[in-house]
């Protein structure tokens, strides 16, 4: 078993872990971490793959992967940003609606 | 189901263990099925690599991945950076403040530790940005690690607690929006000059790309650290002073 195909399988887990996740998870900051384990394993699938014969790269897929980063974790900043307002909205005395 | 806002989903559900099980099985099938699509992935195709390695030498920069992301794909990036700062714009408070952009606040109960680490940390990871920044053009490095080492330098400075980041300032907006907007005025005069957006002219490729970079540097430094901040603003811990103008 090649170390690529390792990679490609371990992200094809975290994958499949971070949409059980979202699907199965209660509260929305597990879904959040739950959309950012997905895509950590959608990156590291990407990144495997670009990984060709010997020692040549695909550059498109790193170049992708550098600009997903940056957009989850802007997307997961505004997320948390939305939950914590939703949170503060929401009033703790009234207690868990029926 | 949803009439009360809660963060908790308190909808009708028949059977939890049940669902819990069609959920993990439908997953279960879902990789399986993946794990067959990558086994039979012919990885031999050569991908876009032939491209870019053809057209490398017109780019202006060495490091291929620099190329794709400043030359050959520019619009990707161009549109990331306006991602960023529209979260940003999201998140912010829409009053801005008069003060200027950093702070010394005084602090009764000083983390020793911390500061004298932020002393000695914050100018080596300035100066590795900077490094990180101009390598970009010949190996791994570029604007995105540059930006998030000097966000991290921001994050520091707000964990010692001694300074303080008003990212509501004037100066902070301007440097969140700068890298947009170099990259904006980089691309009309590339229209005005070349007839196309981003449409480097191969004498200046490099100049521009390292141009644009710095600009992004700066701002996604700063809207990353903004981020980071906008997350942690709890009432009555001190940092809610930020916000306040001029006070």
């Amino acid at each position: 078993m090649s170390s690529e195909l390792l990679y490609s399988l371990t992200g094809l887990g975290l994958f499949a872990i971070g949409l059980l996740g979202i699907v199965v998870a209660g509260h929305v900051m597990r879904k959040i971490l739950a959309l950012n384990i997905m895509g950590i394993g959608i990156f590291m699938l990407l990144i495997a793959i670009a990984k060709q014969d010997g020692s040549f790269v695909d550059p498109v897929p790193h170049a992708m992967v550098l600009t997903g980063i940056v957009i989850a974790a802007a997307g997961t900043a505004l997320a948390l940003n939305l939950m914590v307002r939703l949170h503060r909205m929401s009033d703790p005395k009234q207690g868990k609606p029926k | 189901m949803f009439n009360q806002i809660d963060l908790e989903y308190n909808g009708p559900v028949n059977d939890p263990k049940a669902s819990w099980l069609i959920t993990l099985c439908s997953v279960l099938g879902f990789l399986i099925v993946l794990t067959l699509v990558l086994l039979n992935y012919d990885a031999h195709n050569a991908g876009l690599r032939p491209y870019v390695e053809g057209s490398l030498s017109s780019s202006g920069v060495t490091n291929p991945v620099t190329a794709v992301l400043l030359n050959f794909r520019a619009y990707d990036t161009l549109l990331e950076i306006a991602v960023l700062l529209i979260v940003v714009i999201a998140v912010l408070p829409l009053r801005n403040s008069k003060t200027s952009l950093v702070r010394c606040i005084e602090v009764t109960n000083h983390d020793l530790v911390l500061t004298s680490l932020q002393r000695w940390l914050a100018p080596a990871v300035l100066m590795f940005a900077g490094y990180l920044l101009w390598a970009g053009a010949t190996q791994p490095g570029g604007a995105f690690q540059a930006g998030a080492l000097l966000a991290g330098a921001c994050v520091l400075m707000f964990q010692t607690g001694v300074y303080r980041v008003n990212y509501t300032s004037i100066m902070a907006r301007s440097l969140m929006a700068c890298g947009l907007a170099m990259f904006i005025a980089v691309g009309l005069a590339l229209i005005w000059f070349e007839g196309s957006l981003l449409k480097y002219p191969q004498d200046y490729a490099g100049v521009l790309i390292l141009l644009i970079e710095s600009g992004a540097t700066l701002s996604i430094a700063i809207c990353l650290a903004s981020l980071y901040s906008s997350l942690i603003d709890i009432p009555g811990t001190g940092h809610a002073a930020t916000f306040e103008s001029g006070s």
